[in-house]
């Protein structure tokens, strides 16, 4: 064993660090070899912050030799994980018009598809990789995935039913079983399957995550909840735009009606909004915070997981009764209190589990500008006995704050991984 | 040419630091600016007359201009006067190679690696070979008493060599750097009580008590696996542990295994093996054994399977018996070792060796400070600022702090010493590095955990299940 195989083993132990420092030794000694650039391409591609320095290694290496296939596959993979989807897709039809034998170059294409939710191609291509290679176990994945964000939750049973019968050994097989039963509401049986998902390859994080999911889902609310991110995943950025305006419209339109038979009628309705716009952003946080409660489950959650749901759990645990004595007790600083702490919980539910780096300084500043401002209220409702006219434009401010937050949360670059 | 800039700038500052001449000459040896290295060796005798560096710098300046037969001249005088200067031999051997005569050089350049080995390079040792350059004798460098250190001569053909370990002529090329009774024991490392504890009862005592052990019908030997985060001291523990028992303690790394042609890593293997048989009691130790033992679901097809295979079945000793034979393994990765190896009779004894405690880290921390010129060392209160911290993360608080000091030392050209403060403004600098392992480790311990193999990183985390 050489120290370039020592590399490739290190490389699929997932030690990519001692990968990488193997590559580059024997880049050092032969600095001209296009196979061990596109290993430290593969290998910096998944380590975060590093996929620039992968699709420059990934270069130097078509650069190299240019006629090898799959080089573009793998330069297509660089390039979806730094979202340049469209170029990605590009550098899949290249590999695929140099080499359409081999079902790597297909299973990629099928990845660019995917990132781009054009489902129906992705499966198309996911079908034809597995027609030149039925164990490509990429493209076999893919496909489970695909057919599962399709809702064709039959098909995709039977593609996970057929993974597992071939490799009941294999991570990736029980994690796509465990996510398919979750799209199905099974969260019991879900989580068995991320569990040994878990046991065969702890390091596994799509597994880790579902477990968690499935840990929420053991409340109504949360399969509820579940159920709406699985229809929403079947569209594309700009269908799943088209709902939330749509939706947004219908309230505005129904508003005009119900104010004609009664306040009451008009209020209900706001209310409902606010409480289902508050369940979309809320509930992870919420399941979060129940899984902490939880002595056993908590120890699945990432440190920011935990100061998440802590967070959000805490707010509305306090900022309800203060709210309540506030109207009840009449004691004006209170309520302002109650409602920084609850509007609070929108711009923190982006704050600590956002990928994006842009993201979470916006939503950070956006929950430090709320507080400020709920703080400020409180304080001038206090001194001022609750006269202050400066005191309620504050708290309308914050308010608007929070609402315009729930509109830049669907901002997807504020949303995704741009550690580059 | 930024570095030669930034050094004449320090130079201007101190003309007669010595180290800063050596850098600034070898910077220009390195951009082939000769006469401007030379001028500055030159100067540099002027300040150290006998600084053997340089001296070899000048005639290999001479060399390089053409001037040979005044090179060999001046480096017969470097040899002469500083015999154990052993860059001095290596040039000295390429200059006898150029001039045609491989014998001499092959003389000069075993000189060279008598004095360190690592010295040693390969390619020209190779163009010696080709001129014809006859094999030199491995030599013995030190022999006293109950400690036995050999430097072993991949091609070397004198048993002699070998008879430290009645080790046959064949078994010289395992290349084997090190193989020793090891000076060092529990009470020379500092801290780390509960590990010290936990290999007493699952390694020492049974050796000690090995009649006892065979009433039950139990062998000594086996093997125990040390696991941890990287840079926590995993190899010194096993020196220790060496050094406890009396017993020949051999160190295996992964380059004196691996060969790039299939079955000689086997070979050599089983050598090292036999090696350790003939010389029990023997203690021996793989570094980064995740590597020789990996699982075979992650080799697939490739000849590494076999490699695993051998190390399985000379460790089952069903050629031969490893009585007497403690087989010590340590990795970070104890999750990608082959499930074979942690069945009875393998790999059955795991030892958790967690980042070192504070008065281990003292103990590192006053080895660190050793011979620097560091002041008001708070040793304690160091210690307890670096938490998680590995042996490695303190050497880069030393590193940074010295390097500072350095910068300074050089723009005044006086000594400037360490303090404690900056120590300290170090420490804040350098994240853990075993944190990283601790994220990964949690989540074996966490969910694949099903026969308690990593109950102690659970216990050492603070979680309980």
């Amino acid at each position: 064993m050489s120290e370039l195989s020592h590399g490739l083993l290190l490389l699929d132990q997932g030690r990519l660090e001692e990968a990488e420092a193997c590559f580059v030794g024997v880049l050092m000694r032969d600095p001209d070899n296009d196979f061990v650039h596109s290993r430290l391409a593969l290998c910096r591609m998944q380590q975060p912050g590093r996929k620039n320095d992968a699709l420059e290694s990934v270069e130097t290496a078509i650069r190299l030799d240019p006629e090898d296939d799959y080089y573009f596959g793998l330069k297509s993979l660089i390039l979806s994980s730094l979202h340049r989807h469209r170029e990605a897709l590009e550098a899949a039809d290249s590999a695929i018009a140099m080499n359409p034998e081999v079902s790597f170059n297909f299973s990629v294409k099928a990845s660019a598809l995917c990132d781009l939710h054009r489902w129906t191609e992705a499966e198309e291509n996911c079908r034809i990789a597995l027609s030149i290679d039925p164990d490509d176990s990429m493209a076999s994945h893919m496909l489970t995935n695909v057919l599962r964000l399709q809702g064709r939750v039959e098909e995709n049973q039977a593609a996970v039913d057929i993974q597992l019968s071939k490799n009941p050994e294999n991570a990736y097989a029980h994690a796509n079983a465990g996510w398919a039963r979750l799209h199905q509401g099974n969260q019991v049986k879900a989580e068995e399957h991320f569990k040994e998902a878990l046991r065969l390859d702890a390091s596994m994080d799509s597994a880790r995550s579902g477990l968690l999911e499935s840990f929420k889902a053991r409340s109504w609310y949360y399969r509820m909840y579940l159920a709406y991110c699985f229809f929403m995943q079947r569209f594309t950025g700009r269908g799943q735009w088209a709902i939330i305006l749509g939706a947004y419209v219908a309230y505005q339109v129904l508003r005009v009606p119900l104010r004609q038979i009664g306040a009451w009628a008009e209020l209900t309705l706001i209310a409902l909004w606010i409480t289902l716009v508050l369940w979309i952003w809320l509930s992870p946080g919420i399941g979060n915070f129940l899984i902490y409660l939880d002595r056993t489950a908590r120890l699945a959650l990432h440190k920011s997981e935990v100061y998440h749901g802590l967070w959000i759990g805490l707010s509305l645990l306090i900022g309800i009764p203060l709210i309540i004595c506030g109207v009840l007790m009449k004691v004006p600083a209170l309520t302002p209190l109650g409602a920084m702490l609850i509007a609070s919980t929108v711009p923190a539910t982006m704050t600590f589990t956002n990928d994006s780096r842009k993201g979470t300084i916006v939503f950070g500043s956006v929950l430090a500008l709320v507080l400020v401002m709920g703080v400020m209220c409180a304080t001038l409702r206090f001194l001022s006995g609750g006269t202050s006219e400066f005191a309620e434009t504050l708290f309308v401010g914050l308010i608007i704050v929070t609402a315009l937050s729930t509109w830049l949360g669907n901002v997807p670059a504020l949303r995704r991984d741009d550690s580059g | 040419m930024a570095e030669i800039d930034s050094l004449k700038q320090a130079l201007a500052v101190s003309p007669d630091n010595v180290p800063l001449l050596l850098m600034l000459g070898n910077a220009h040896m390195a951009s082939f600016q000769i006469e401007e290295a030379r001028q500055v060796f030159t100067h540099l005798l002027k300040v150290d007359p006998s600084n053997a560096e340089a001296k070899t710098c000048l005639a290999r300046l001479l060399d390089v201009s053409g001037k040979s037969s005044e090179a060999i001249l001046r480096i017969e005088q470097v040899c002469q006067e500083t015999p154990n200067y052993a860059p001095a031999w290596i040039l000295r051997a390429t200059l006898a190679l150029n001039e045609g005569e491989a014998t001499l050089a092959r003389e000069y350049f075993d000189k060279a690696v008598l004095i360190d080995p690592k010295t040693k390079d390969k390619e020209l040792l190779k163009r010696i070979e080709q001129g014809g350059g006859r094999k030199g004798p491995g030599t013995r460098i030190q022999s006293s008493g109950d400690q036995v250190g050999v430097y072993l001569d991949p091609d070397s053909d004198d048993d002699d060599i070998f008879e430290a370990f009645d080790v046959d002529d064949d078994d010289s090329d395992l290349e084997l750097e090190f193989a020793s009774r090891p000076d060092t024991n529990f009470a020379k490392v500092g801290g780390m009580e509960s590990v010290k504890e936990d290999i007493r009862m699952k390694i020492l005592y049974p050796m000690q008590n090995e009649e006892l052990f065979k009433a039950y019908g139990k062998t000594v030997g086996g093997g125990v696996l040390l696991y941890g985060p990287p840079g926590c001291g995993k190899t010194l523990i096993s020196r220790a542990t060496a050094g406890e028992i009396d017993a020949t303690f051999i160190s295996v790394g992964l380059h004196q295994i691996l060969d790039m042609y299939i079955g000689q890593s086997e070979g050599k293997l089983h050598d090292i093996f036999e090696l350790a048989r003939r010389n029990a009691p023997t203690v021996l130790f793989f570094d980064e054994v995740d590597a020789l033992a990996a699982d075979r679901k992650d080799l697939r097809g490739s000849a590494g399977r076999t490699l695993v295979n051998q190390f399985l079945s000379e460790m089952d000793g069903t050629e031969a018996h490893n009585e007497g034979v403690l087989v010590l393994g340590a990795t970070n990765a104890p999750w990608h070792l082959d499930s074979a190896f942690l069945r009875p009779g393998r790999f059955d004894r795991l030892i958790f060796v967690p980042p070192p405690d504070e008065p281990a880290k003292e103990e590192i921390i006053k080895i660190m400070a050793q011979g620097k010129p560091v002041t008001d060392l708070d040793m304690g209160g160091l210690a307890k600022k670096m938490k998680d911290f590995s042996g490695a993360d303190i050497k880069a608080v030393f590193d940074q702090a010295i390097e500072e000091s350095l910068g300074q030392a050089m723009k005044s050209g006086k000594i400037v010493p360490v303090t404690n403060k900056q120590l300290l403004n170090a420490v804040k600098n350098v994240k853990p590095s075993t944190k990283k392992w601790f994220d990964s480790a949690k989540n074996y311990a966490l969910y694949a955990n099903q026969s308690g193999f990593y109950d102690d990183v659970l216990t050492y985390l603070g979680l309980t299940k």
